[in-house]
């Protein structure tokens, strides 16, 4: 499987490998369980359920 | 000033207050949903980019390329929430969408897993070729 990785996301955002491993750090340890929710929530109503999730959607502009 | 005019123009007052700091917090929370909406917005390439690595595996496991892309940015959306309620306050020493690759990465990889569980269920045999083909 090709699978992302770090080496991808250096090239990708203009990063050193150094930078990227420091953000994915951070990132594993801010809150993996985050990440279950927000899947089950896209495959549930799409990109639309993600932003009613955290209130960026529409409704109130 | 009567006692009633009085108490007129402390109500005046009053709502005039409300309704000004209601506008301030409105406008400051709309502005940030927008900054925030526009920000992600930028993020799209970077998420179909992250997405187009899981193409394959999603051709196998049934996923659409757009629904490969929706989580790729769903999980975008996450991380970038989460790094606004965390780590906005310090300066970081790497860029946000570094830091967002790997939520866009973990999403795609917790979608897959869910994949395969759910065909597993239905058809355990389907579900042992997909796994054993992924360790090749």
């Amino acid at each position: 499987m090709s699978r992302y990785d770090e080496d991808n996301a250096a090239s990708d955002t203009g990063s050193t490998p150094g930078e990227v491993s420091e953000a994915w750090h951070e990132a594993r340890e801010d809150d993996e369980s985050l990440v279950e929710r927000v899947v089950s929530k896209t495959i549930e109503g799409g990109v639309s359920a993600i932003r009613a999730l955290f209130g960026l959607d529409d409704d109130d502009d | 000033m009567t006692i009633v005019s009085l108490w007129q123009y402390c109500q005046r007052d009053t709502i005039n207050h409300i309704t000004t700091y209601m506008t301030k917090v409105y406008n400051t929370k709309t502005k940030k949903k927008k900054e925030i909406l526009e920000f992600l917005e930028f993020q799209k390439p970077l998420a179909r980019k992250v997405a187009s690595h899981y193409t394959t595996v999603g051709k196998m496991l049934g996923l659409k390329l757009k629904q490969l892309e929706d989580t790729s940015f769903a999980g975008a959306m996450g991380g970038y929430i989460k790094f606004l309620e965390k780590r906005a306050d310090k300066k970081p020493k790497y860029k946000i969408a570094t830091y967002l690759t790997w939520w866009m990465r973990r999403s795609l990889h917790v979608l897959i897993i869910k994949r395969v569980f759910l065909i597993a269920e239905k058809h355990p045999a389907k579900a042992e070729k997909i796994l054993l083909e992924l360790l090749e």
